[in-house]
């Protein structure tokens, strides 16, 4: 059996000697990670009063990007659908490297203006990184899509 | 840099998809390239070459010079 017969719209991953649907595994992958961190979270008393109630709410909206995660790390991108066979010597890998270098400089300016704009704040001012890091991801996503749709728009 | 491959794409009667799928890159790669605004990797450019039967410098020229 050829390559080109085995894709399909959600690819293959190589599982033992053969190949399963790469979904076979992402998705319960996703569920076990989900709820072992949605348990963790219940565990070390982060969600607040009702640690059944919390660590399930963990547990539903980390699922899925866990499963996402899984499946973008197993999936053999040869057994998708539609998927270049060079995807390196492609423009939209180019748009992929201009749009990260471009994020890259964006967020040493982004942080570079954010910690002098913080130099100057008298008193004692901290900021909390659990809201920091999660914003700096922001700057970095909004960035790079900003960037990643111009080029695309551009051709 | 310019180039002659929509002409030469054209000449063989091949849809932007089929020379996407010789070359095994995406469709999106040969419209850019055939507007200009791509200059394939020497590799591609050589599989070009290849693909349709003629020198490389014969597809691809810098801006400014005749075709």
């Amino acid at each position: 059996m050829t390559i080109q017969q085995t894709r399909s719209k959600w690819g293959q991953a190589k599982f033992g000697a053969g190949r399963v649907p790469a979904m076979a595994i992402a998705i319960p992958s996703g569920l076990i990670l989900g709820a072992g961190l949605g348990l963790l979270a219940a565990v070390v008393g982060i969600t607040g009063s009702n640690p059944v109630l919390g660590g399930l709410i963990f547990a539903l909206f980390l699922a899925m990007p866990a499963a996402a995660l899984v499946y973008a790390l197993i999936v053999d991108r040869n057994t998708l659908q539609g998927a270049a066979e060079r995807p390196e010597e492609s423009i939209e890998s180019r748009w992929y490297d201009h749009a990260a270098a471009g994020s890259f400089t964006d967020l040493i300016l982004v942080a570079g203006l954010g910690a002098t704009i913080l130099a100057f704040i008298p008193g004692d001012f901290t900021v909390d990184l659990k809201l920091g890091l999660p914003a700096v991801v922001a700057v970095c996503f909004a960035s790079f899509g900003i960037r990643y749709l111009a080029l695309k728009r551009r051709g | 840099m310019r180039n002659l491959v929509n002409e030469s794409r054209l000449q063989l009667g091949w849809s932007q998809q089929r020379l996407a799928d010789e070359l095994g890159v995406s469709r999106q790669t040969i419209i850019s390239i055939e507007r200009g605004r791509f200059d394939p990797s020497l590799p591609l450019a050589f599989r070009l070459a290849a693909l349709f039967e003629r020198p490389i410098e014969e597809l691809f020229f810098p801006d400014g010079e005749p075709t």
